[in-house]
């Protein structure tokens, strides 16, 4: 039933409200209803706003408004709630500087993984790494 | 028509399998912590493996370090990092880069 729902971005918004503090103000309290809620919402939004934008779009010349913006500016926010430590920042700049240069480097779409798998990995080494010096100074 | 029906039904099946599998097998299971640790990094990367060629490449895979969705990305970065509002963010990227688009 989770499973049906899961889209790239109703999981992250979900994963960033599970990990949330517990009754912060402003912050609802997150549980297993609320993510399906989140789930089948957005696909009934997106059901109903393809049928809209299919008839709509028609109408709105390509590019009107920074339409085309959307999506980046939604990435970024996701990206933003996914920065809850230093080391996430570290890796995001790690992997985002290795996806350019990949994305150079490589055709097709396959630095995304490529980038997320290596960046993550060096990001992982580096937590563990700096914590060891913690401990041993 | 019932080739069809068949093909949808297929497909559905092809797209779920995907999402269900993982759930279904590691939802029962402690994973090790270093795993964990790493799909804890995992989302933060692939992000930023999204975004930063998206902002810093042009349409024929070439370095365009000084663009529009580039520039436009700051403040709307800003923004998200200060309201952490996923539709503030987005109507402001969106006005943001219409606007931009305007001037230049």
């Amino acid at each position: 039933m989770f499973a049906y729902g899961v889209t790239d971005e109703s999981f992250a918004v979900n994963l960033s409200r599970f990990l949330a503090p517990r009754a912060q103000p402003g912050v609802l309290s997150w549980d297993g209803n609320r993510a399906l809620a989140v789930n089948h919402l957005a696909n009934v939004t997106w059901i109903g706003a393809t049928i809209a934008g299919g008839y709509a779009g028609a109408l709105i010349p390509a590019g009107a408004f920074g339409i085309d913006y959307a999506l980046i500016a939604m990435f970024l926010c996701l990206l933003v709630f996914q920065l809850r430590e230093r080391i996430h920042a570290i890796t995001a700049l790690i992997t985002g500087g290795l996806a350019l240069i990949l994305a150079l480097l490589v055709p097709g779409n396959a630095y995304i993984v490529l980038a997320s798998i290596i960046g993550a990995t060096l990001g992982l080494v580096l937590k563990r790494y700096t914590a060891l010096r913690k401990v041993r100074p | 028509m019932r080739a069809y029906l068949l093909l949808v039904l297929l497909m559905g099946l092809v797209t779920y399998i995907p999402r269900w599998l993982p759930l279904e097998v590691l939802s029962r299971r402690a994973l090790p912590s270093a795993l964990v640790e790493w799909l804890d990094l995992i989302p933060a990367a692939i992000l930023s493996a999204l975004i930063v060629p998206a902002l810093a490449l042009g349409p024929d895979n070439t370095l365009e370090p000084l663009n529009l969705r580039l520039l436009v990305a700051l403040p709307t970065f800003a923004l998200a990092l200060m309201t952490r509002s996923l539709g503030l963010t987005v109507i402001a990227g969106m006005l943001l880069y219409w606007l931009a688009g305007l001037l230049v």
